[in-house]
């Protein structure tokens, strides 16, 4: 199996709050990976990362075979490039319409012609269920219509990793079950994934294996009988129990 | 208690300078950005429009009423001495190489330098500089570099424009306040306003606008916590933008007479 993403013996710390010690994992090439652990477990901070938001105390970070932890920003511009990342409330640029917050990447980093980037972005909403909400303002949407506006844009460049952080808090079964059959979809184009949650029947609906961060490490990495079977602490966690 | 109180003055100390470092790596990496593509001239043009011509009426009622004030308290005070005549001069080279200047920026720094602070200090809260940055763009170039370019070009014609229309209220109080003559008070002021006051004024305000659109920019960006640190890092914006302006006055005054006017 082809490995897309590693980390390497990765320490990260803010102030004197150490987030993680020691973290390596990792993610081969189609798969979905969910990453599971408590609140404040740094499970976002990894993501954050993989696409230079963060720079590691220590350790190495590789993605499709580049080591990113040293990299400059001009050198991530190429990384992010190939890794998508989508953001928990979307983050989409209030002061731009929809259409030109998935038309942004497009303009930035391909030559289409407008009416190129204007065929694909209505695709791409048609395809998300956003068609006719092209002129609309991130402030007229719901939380869920923002939330899939921001995997659109995310993945409008056709990377082969993308990075959910927790993209289905918050929201209804309806809109939930939506957003992971979007997920679905782009794992069946082939892109690799890391998808951070809570919430459990999502995760398992998506992802191939999970890991579990506890105490800066990873915990526990498998399939979800294999984990629950490693480790009692796991499947209570898992089930929601009292830990 | 005396520990306390040098740890906060420790305190103080620290952060200033960790703020005067932040800024001027800020500056220093603008300069690096600056002239590499992408560029967004239109970004820019935005900016101006927002920066400079949504100031103009701020800064002309300010100018205007500043320079009336001004030839009112001279004419009233010189008038006991007989020295009435002399208001045109004085009121128009305080305005032309200072009030203007000083008076356009400052209003800059509290209405400009809180928005953009504001405006990327919500950015950041809500991610949006993160996203910027995640789809292979730099919030340098998009947001920094069209504000400080923005400012630059603006505050300069602001202040021009406000030198003109302060000047023009100087002499609408010199003419129906204090009975002066218009066209005495006009020649006067010609007479009197070289090259040299108009440009080392209008000079001052490229670095006064650097000053407010970077201090502005690098509040905005790092701000701490939600909206309440949104609001926080507003006002410091606008303190320190309009400190810096006075301070800076003082030193590029004594700059400007030094390579001009000593010689």
């Amino acid at each position: 199996m082809e490995t897309v993403v590693r980390f390497q013996n990765f320490a990260k710390s803010f102030g004197t709050k150490t987030v993680h010690e020691d973290v390596s994992f990792d993610v081969y090439r189609g798969e979905c990976l969910g990453l599971l652990g408590g609140s404040g477990a740094g499970k976002s901070v990894l993501l954050r990362t993989l696409v230079g938001l963060e720079k590691p105390d220590r350790g190495q970070i590789w993605v499709e075979g580049e080591e990113i932890s040293k990299m400059s920003e001009r050198q991530l511009i190429n990384i992010r490039k190939k890794v998508a990342y989508v953001f928990q409330n979307g983050a989409l640029f209030d002061s731009m319409s929809v259409y030109d917050n998935l038309a942004y990447a497009l303009r930035e980093h391909t030559k289409l012609a407008e009416d190129q980037i204007h065929d694909r972005v209505i695709n791409r909403l048609a395809e998300f269920g956003l068609a006719g909400n092209e002129r609309l303002f991130p402030s007229n949407l719901s939380g869920g219509m923002q939330k899939r506006v921001g995997l659109a844009r995310s993945i409008i460049l056709e990377p082969s990793v993308v990075l959910y952080d927790e993209p289905t808090a918050g929201l209804d079964p309806y809109n939930t079950k939506r957003i992971c059959d979007m997920m679905l979809r782009l794992k069946q184009k082939g892109a690799t994934a890391i998808f951070v949650t809570h919430d459990m029947p999502a995760a398992f609906s998506v992802c191939d294996r999970i890991a579990v961060l506890k105490h800066g490490r990873i915990h526990a990495i498998g399939t979800r009988d294999e984990i629950e079977q490693q480790d009692r602490w796991v499947a209570r966690f898992i089930q929601g129990e009292e830990i | 208690m005396i520990g306390s109180f040098t740890s906060a003055i420790g305190g103080r100390i620290s952060q200033f300078t960790q703020n005067l470092g932040g800024a001027w790596l800020l500056f220093l990496q603008v300069l690096r950005d600056f002239g590499t593509r992408p560029i967004y001239p239109r970004l820019v043009i935005e900016q101006i429009y927002q920066i400079g011509v949504r100031s103009t009426g701020l800064v002309l009622i300010t100018a205007a009423f500043t320079g009336m004030v001004m030839a009112l308290q001279f004419g009233l005070s010189l008038e006991k001495f007989g020295g009435k005549l002399y208001v045109p001069k004085i009121v128009s080279l305080s305005i032309i190489r200072e009030i203007g200047p000083v008076f356009c920026s400052l209003m800059l720094a509290a209405r400009v330098g809180a928005g953009i602070a504001s405006e990327i200090a919500s950015m950041v809260v809500t991610q949006q500089i993160d996203a910027i940055r995640v789809l292979g763009t730099s919030p340098i170039k998009r947001i920094v570099i069209p504000r400080i370019l923005a400012c630059v070009i603006a505050l300069p014609m602001l202040c021009v424009l406000g030198n003109l229309v302060g000047v023009l209220g100087a002499l609408v109080v010199g003419v129906a306040e204090l009975g002066l003559d218009p066209f005495f008070f006009y020649q006067k002021v010609i007479s009197t306003i070289t090259l040299v006051d108009l440009l080392t004024g209008v000079g001052k305000t490229f670095f006064f606008a650097l000053s407010i659109s970077l201090t502005a920019c690098y509040f905005g960006l790092n701000v701490k916590g939600g909206t309440q640190g949104v609001g926080l890092t507003t006002t410091m914006a606008v303190v320190v933008s309009s400190m810096s302006v006075l301070i800076s006055d003082f030193f590029l005054t004594k700059l400007f007479f030094v390579l001009f006017e000593k010689g």
